[in-house]
Parts: C-alpha cells; structure tokens; sequence
C-alpha cells in the first residue's frame, strides 16, 4: 500500500536521525553517563581453567576504605529458568574456565575497585581440564558438569542414506574445523543500575534487546516487572553477545546492596575472557554424487564446542537445517552434538551456526567439484534449489532467488578472470527471518505529526532508525520528517529486541499494521468531512484532499484537531504474529530447528591472491549477492552486507580463540584476537535482489545475519583455486597456507 | 602520590588541571573535562576508538599520559564543528551512512582528517592504509572509504 502519488519513501537513500550526534561526539554510550554518587564494579575472575575453590575470603577487600560491597557466588540468586537464557553470573564451588568470575567489588573509584580485587583470597585446588570438544566426547575426559560433557545432540534425517551412496559415482569426505570468535563489539560491555526512593529499578545499559534484559533482571531480582526500567543508552554494537543480563544483574544486585548507583564497564581483556562468542566446531562430512555432477547424498557429524555453561545452547540446532536448505539430496543424515569444554561460556554470534556448517559443507562442495573435474559455479548451478523445491526437512521455498544470486555473484566477481598465484571462490548461505510477535503504538498528533512508541532497540543496524519511520511514511502518507519514533526504552510496549535478522519484519511489522489502521481511520474522517466515500480520497504529504477535486482538502492537524475531544486521540496499537512455517517433523529429532522462518539466501564470490613464501592471502576482490526480498531502506540494507561479509571475512582470515597448555586463551587483546582493519578489506560490493519477496514488511526477508556465513569457505575455495591447496581450519592464517603447501609439495 | 598541575589547550580553549601521574589522556578529557566523545574500546592502543589530535597529529590517547599533554594542543571530535559549522569529513560521514552503531566514528572521523591533512589527494589504498589504526566492527569499512573520498573532494573544491 503506496502512499498516493507520493514518491516512494521505501527503497529511498534517508539518513539516520542519529548521524549527527555520532559524528559530533554527542551520542552518549552506556560509559558515558554522569551518575551522582556513582560506585564502579570490578570483577574478580579465576586464573585456572578448571578448580575447586577451596576457600574464599572478602574480608580484607571488604575492610579497605572506599569498598561499598563485595559478592561472591553464595550472594547471587539460583539461576532461573530457562538457563540457556539467563546467564552463568559467579562461579559458585567450582571454576569452570579460565577467567570464570569468581567474585565482584563496589566501591567508590575504579582504582579503589581494582585494588580491592587483589585483596580477595581465594585458594584453589586445581582439577585436569578440557579444551578441545572432541577430546571432552571421550569417556576419560575431565567433567565439567558432574551429569556429562554432552549437552545436547539431535539429528536431521531425509531419505536412505546408504542407498543414496551407492548410487553415487564420486565421493568426498574431509573433516573441518572453525575456531570460535567473539563479536568484538567496539564499545565494550557496559551498564548502571539505580534504585529511586520508591524503589524502582533503572538500568542503563548497551543491549539489543531492552524488554528481554527486563525480564531477565524481573527473575533474577525478584521483581515485578513494572518496577523495572532497562534503556538502551546506545548500543556500540551487539551482534548477539548483549542479550544476556549479566552485566545488568551485577550492577542491580550491587545497587540493591549498597541503595547508591553503580556502573560496571568491562575491560575489553574481561569482555574477551567473560564474554560469550561462537561456539567452535569439529565437522567430519561426507559428500557424493553421479558422474553427471547432480549431488545425491550428504552425511555429517557436527561437534560443537559449548563452552562451560549452556546459554544459548540451542542454537547449534540451526546447523543442519542449513545445510539442508542450499541444495537437492536425495538423502541427508546430520548428527549435530554440543558438548562442554572448560572453556567460556558460548552464547549467540550473528547467525550462529550459519558460518560454521557453510564452511564444512561449502568447501565440501567445491572439493567434490574438484573430484567430478566440474567448475564448482556449474555444479551450483545444477543443484542449487529452486521455486516449489524443498529443503531437507520438507520446507517448501516459494520465493526463493537462490539461482539468481549464485548467477549475479559470479557475474559481478568476474568468474574466471583471474591473474598467477590468484583464484576465485564462492559460497551461499541459507538463513532465517527470526520474525517474533511485537507491539506499537502510533498516535497522530494535533499538530499532524507522527508519534510511534515502540520497545525496540537500535543497535546502529538502522532497523529502527530511520527505518521504522520510512516504513509509516510510506504507509501513512506522511513526509518521514514529520514521523518520530521513540525506542529503547522498556517502558515502550513489549517488543523482541535486535536479534536474528527480525526487527524490519517484526517491530517493522508491527508499525506497518498500526499504520495501516490509521491511515484506514483517516480516509474515514477525511471521507465524512468532505461528504464523499472512502475510496474518494488521497493522502499526500500529509495532506487529505478529494483525488477528483483536490481543492477540497484538509491537513491530518485539522483532521486530527477536529476530533481530540469526541472520537479521542488518534491512537493505535500496531500488533504483528508470525506464522511458522510448515516442514516434515519425521526429519529432526531433538533439534531447535525444523524450518526456517521467511528464509532467505545468499551467495558472496572473491578473488584472492595467495603469497606461496609467506601464505598471506590478499583479497583484490569481493561480492555479496543477498536475496533481500524487498530494500526498505538501501544505506541500511547495504551496510548490513558489507559489515556482515566483513565479520565473515575476519572469521575466515583472522579471528579465533585457542587455548594453551593451562587452558588459558591466547586471545585476550585486540592485539591478540585480530578484527581485520582497512589494510585487509577491499571496497565490498552489495547486490541486492528483489525478485523473490519475503513475507516480511512490504515484502522483505531478513538481512542481519546472512551475510556472516560465506566468506571462510569462498575464501578457502579461492585459495585452492590459487594455490592447489586446501586448507581445512579457520582462521585460514599464512601458516596454516605455509604449512597446507608443504604437506602438498613437501 | 603527589599530583601534577598541567597546562594544555583543548579544543581552543585553555585548561589547567590536577592529574595524577598515571592518568592517561583518555581518562583526562572523558573523565575530567567530561568530553565523552573519544571513546575507550580496548586501552592497548589497537583500535583506535580514543583517537585525538595532539598538535596536529593523530594519538591513541588511551596510551598517553595527561602529564605528556602539558603545553600541548588537543582537538577531541567536540571540537571538529566549527560555529555551529559540520566539518566536510563529518557530512560525508552522515550522507554516505557510514556510521552505523557510530562507537568508532569520533576516532575515525579525526583519524580521517589527520589523513587529509597529511594527504588531501589520497587514493583508495592510501585511505586503506592511512586508517588502519581504526578498526570498526558494523561497517565493513566499504561506506567509510566513500565518505572520506567525498569529503576529501569537497574540500578541494572538487563536485563530488
């Protein structure tokens, strides 16, 4: 529904509302807010990978002058339920990773707080640890949890395996490996909580999700939920590591203990050893198909490092379901199994399982085509699914532009132009939509102005600034000037939060359908204040006028004026549900995943040049086709692709945790978990299709997440191209490329 | 300990204050001054994010002390606008939708005019290599190149 002979505001270049202040230093961050009489936290965390603590005593910390409070384990709440939701907050008994929190200061300075740390004693018994997921599947490992390394598995089956191979003329089978990686966030994880004399919480806090962080700190303070207020201050990044209320519930157990306001702000060291990144993945696959290239069978065993506690568990779930939804099989069996390590906990990275299961089945792929003597453009090309086609677990895709993307890629990469020691590569993504039920509301103002209240949060990605407000103007009639939206406040009507590529196609949804029902309402009154029918009248630029005599004509402040004090306000509440979609559930056992919701796909395509003497790997070109469904708003969408396939390409190239001997990470510095810069990544073209719409807002399908998954196996498949070698483990850094050339050439 | 006065002009205007030693130039201006705007994002000098000019020149502030500022100048990213007055960099900044959760921009923004100060003709490997001091996490960096070779235009007069 266009706004009448208005140009269309969907689709259109319009800046953020909030440019100005970020470029002027004007935009407050969680760090930022001057508190009076503010205490700053400090934590206290464990320097061994897995130990019994033996004894804990605060009381030389709690006797230094300007320490407000101490807690330790015994101190927090039981962890409520459900757990893979609510965090992992002090070690309690048993420190279960290097850099678990053990214990957390208040006082009246930082330094007073750092100090005070020092002077906790805590004296350890040390137990054998595990750092390696498959090493902690073997019955002698050490035990993190006392019931069993194996958090959960589950299984996709589609077809008769056995049958299908036999069938198969080629075959294919290599183990993978993805380090797990942190969200590396700019603005480390910060928050503020203070109780006023009536005994209602505030948090200030940077998170994706203000209502959820609510909620969480509603269970773990045992409050109700009206006396609790979270605001996003200004999220500097989220991508899933900010939906947990960690940092929140230490500052709020803290002020309710000491009745004064206090801040905790990480150090970037104590947001990389307490944060919670990617869970790493062991993948064994196996690939075959006919002479002819047509893919008939695929096989895989996902092992999944979790970390030390289960937030967020779930989500490894997702991988199967990926890999079943890119291409046609005639049999799949994927056994997909989470297992602890004594490591930090793992939570939700954009896409979670997404990177990992494309660059197993993605370099798999290429591999086979390798085998079959085909480009592994054609074998895609053969097999990728198509409109009526289904996925492994019996989706069917009815808008899918899956084909056009890999085609579009490999046009703009210029597929098969390349120089010596250069190659080329691809890969696609299959993901979702996480579309989750949210609430507006919208009232016209008297002075023709637009009021939205939403209880959503802006984390930078522009879902909601300026987008909402594109999305009623272009629904309303209404100038996007004239439209101002409130958000991040949990104090708004209740809302999912900035996560799983939902907001457009959720809080979006929502202020369409309120919309929607006030542009209805103000036909109606234009309609009998002009005497003719509904269907008589336009709107445009905020103005209502008789399409056949537009001297007939009122502004929506007249209209809206006239009826404040006998219809009411012009206030409406904007509702939007998802619908799930249909799939066989014979296929999954035990996974969070059968289907994916709104899907969408995507291919990117690079070409790298490969230095044999030093391994480094130089990208001179990269692409990223995205089947968006519709563009709401092109700076928004573009930059969602361009940071995405940049995550994507720091994955692949230089980002992961390891461990050492002690279980130690080696990664505890930007200078150490390397997030690429400027030096590393060319200009990155976005392409962005429409042809398949979504069931999202005016069409769209999610593009948050999608755009991480492709490059570490486009860039292993570029480099094989280049080189003649594969190399199987991310990051794909010049050793692992040095060390693949002399296993090949000796 | 004892305490050091310092002298240093920050964005124009003279200041006279009481450090003590191991306060970095960082806590100086966010906590001190309370000019919030550079911003803390790793403190090991690797990401840029409290970048500032230090007479003329781009710093990782997080790394210097306030008593290494005495007697010098300081422009912080509250201080690039002028009578009210954008800064071409920060234009570009807000019409090519380079920011995006904007916690880089201040220490981008300010690495970017040192660049053009130092080179107002840069090529694109030249930006690439003259910010990568400054990592950003939402971009990707592609909007940002273009914003700095619009801005740099602009200021030399050239139509964009």
């Amino acid at each position: 529904m266009t706004a009448d002979a208005q140009e269309s505001v969907i689709g259109r270049r319009v800046v953020r509302n909030d440019a100005y202040k970020k470029v002027t230093g004007a935009m407050t961050y969680a760090d930022d807010l001057y508190l009076p009489n503010l205490l700053h936290a400090k934590l206290l965390l464990s320097p061994h990978a897995h130990a019994r603590i033996v004894a804990l005593d605060t009381s030389r910390a709690e006797a230094l002058e300007g320490v407000r409070a101490v807690l330790t384990g015994p101190d927090i709440p039981p962890r409520p339920e459900p757990t893979a939701i609510h965090g992992h907050l002090l070690a309690t008994g048993k420190v279960r990773f290097y850099g678990d929190p053990v214990a957390i200061v208040a006082a009246d300075d930082e330094v007073t707080a750092a100090q005070a740390t020092r002077l906790i004693d805590v004296r350890y018994e040390p137990l054998p640890h595990v750092t390696d997921q498959v090493r902690a599947m073997e019955p002698d490992a050490p035990k993190v949890h006392d019931d069993g390394n194996v958090v959960s598995a589950g299984r996709l089956r589609k077809g008769d395996l056995d049958a299908a191979f036999a069938r198969c003329d080629v075959v294919h089978e290599n183990t993978y490996r993805m380090a797990s990686v942190h969200q590396a966030y700019m603005e480390p994880r910060s928050a503020s909580a203070a109780f006023d004399p009536s005994g209602h919480l505030t948090v200030w806090t940077s998170t994706q999700t203000v209502h959820s962080i609510k909620s969480q700190l509603s269970r773990w303070m045992a409050m109700p939920e009206n006396k609790i207020t979270v605001i996003n201050i200004g999220c500097g990044g989220g991508f899933g590591g900010k939906l947990q209320a960690i940092p929140e519930t230490y500052v709020a157990l803290l002020a309710r203990k000491t009745n004064r306001p206090v801040r905790l702000t990480l150090t970037r060291r104590e947001d990389l050893l307490t944060g919670n990144p990617r869970k790493g993945l062991y993948a064994e696959v196996k690939i075959g198909a006919t002479r002819d290239g047509a893919l008939k069978a695929l096989q895989a065993r996902l092992v999944w490092d979790q970390g030390a506690y289960d937030t967020y568990a779930m989500t490894h779930g997702q991988g199967p379901v990926t890999m079943g939804g890119l291409y046609r099989f005639d049999a799949v069996d994927i056994e997909s199994i989470n297992v602890y390590t004594n490591t930090l906990n793992r939570g939700s990275f954009r896409a979670p399982a997404a990177p990992k299961v494309i660059f197993a089945l993605e370099s798999a792929i290429d591999e086979l085509a390798g085998k079959l003597d085909m480009d592994p453009l054609e074998l895609r090309l053969k097999n990728c699914l198509t409109q009526g086609e289904k996925s492994a677990t019996g989706q069917q895709f009815d808008s899918i532009a899956l084909k056009e993307c890999i085609q579009r890629a490999a046009e703009a990469v210029g597929w098969g132009k390349k120089g010596p020691n250069q190659g080329q590569g691809m890969a696609s993504v299959f993901w979702f939509t996480l579309q989750m039920p949210s609430s507006v509301f919208l009232r016209i103002g008297d002075d023709g102005k637009v009021y939205v209240t939403t209880g959503g949060s802006e984390t930078g990605t522009g879902s909601i600034d300026p987008s909402i407000a594109m999305i009623v103007a272009e629904t309303l009639g209404v100038p996007v000037k004239d439209i101002h939206v409130d958000a991040d406040s949990s104090d708004g009507p209740w809302d999912p939060g900035a996560s799983g590529s939902k907001t457009i196609s959720s809080t979006g949804y929502a202020a369409w359908n309120a919309a929607r029902e006030a542009r209805q309402r103000l036909l109606e009154l234009a309609a009998a204040r002009f005497k003719v029918g509904v269907d008589e009248v336009s709107i445009r630029e905020g103005g209502l006028f008789v399409t056949d005599n537009p001297e007939q004509a009122a502004t929506i402040a007249q209209i809206a004026l006239a009826v404040k004090f006998q219809e009411g306000p012009l206030s409406f509440v904007g509702r939007f549900a998802p619908r799930p979609p249909a799939f066989d559930p014979k296929t999954i056992d035990n996974l969070s995943n059968g289907a994916f919701n709104n899907p969408s796909w995507g291919t990117h395509a690079c070409t790298v040049e490969v230095d044999p003497e030093t391994g480094t790997v130089r990208i001179l070109k990269y692409v990223a086709a995205h089947d968006v469904g519709k563009v709401i708003n092109p700076l928004g969408c573009a930059g969602q692709i361009q940071g995405g396939a940049f995550q994507s390409i720091g994955q692949a190239l230089t980002e992961g945790y390891s461990w050492d001997e002690e279980g130690r990470p080696l990664t505890t510095s930007l200078g150490e978990y390397l997030v690429p810069t400027t030096a590393d990544i060319p200009p990155i073209e976005a392409i962005m299709i429409e042809s398949a719409p979504g069931t999202g807002t005016f069409g769209a399908k999610g593009i948050g997440e999608p755009p991480v998954a492709p490059a570490p196996a486009a860039i292993a498949n570029a480099i094989e191209d280049a080189i003649g070698v594969r190399v199987t483990e991310t990051p794909i850094t010049p050793e692992r490329v040095r060390r693949a050339l002399r296993e090949k050439h000796g | 300990m004892e305490k050091h006065i310092i002298e240093l002009t920050v964005n124009g205007r003279l200041r006279e204050i009481e450090v003590e030693p191991y306060l970095s130039l960082l806590d100086l201006v966010r906590y001190r001054l309370l000019l919030p705007g550079s911003k803390a994002g790793c403190l090991t000098g690797d990401c840029g994010a409290c970048t500032m000019l230090v007479n003329g020149r781009a710093v990782t502030s997080c790394l210097m002390l306030a008593v290494q500022a005495d007697g010098k100048s300081i422009v912080t990213i509250e201080g690039l606008e002028q009578d009210g007055k954008l800064h071409p960099l920060q234009e570009a900044f807000v019409s090519f939708g380079a920011a995006q959760c904007g916690f880089c921009i201040p220490g981008t923004v300010l690495a970017a005019k040192y660049l053009l100060d130092q080179n107002p003709n840069p090529t694109l490997d030249e930006i690439r290599e003259g910010m990568a001091g400054n990592l950003c996490r939402c971009t990707g960096y592609t909007k940002i190149y273009e914003a700095i070779e619009a801005a740099s235009a602009a200021m030399r007069g050239e139509k964009v």
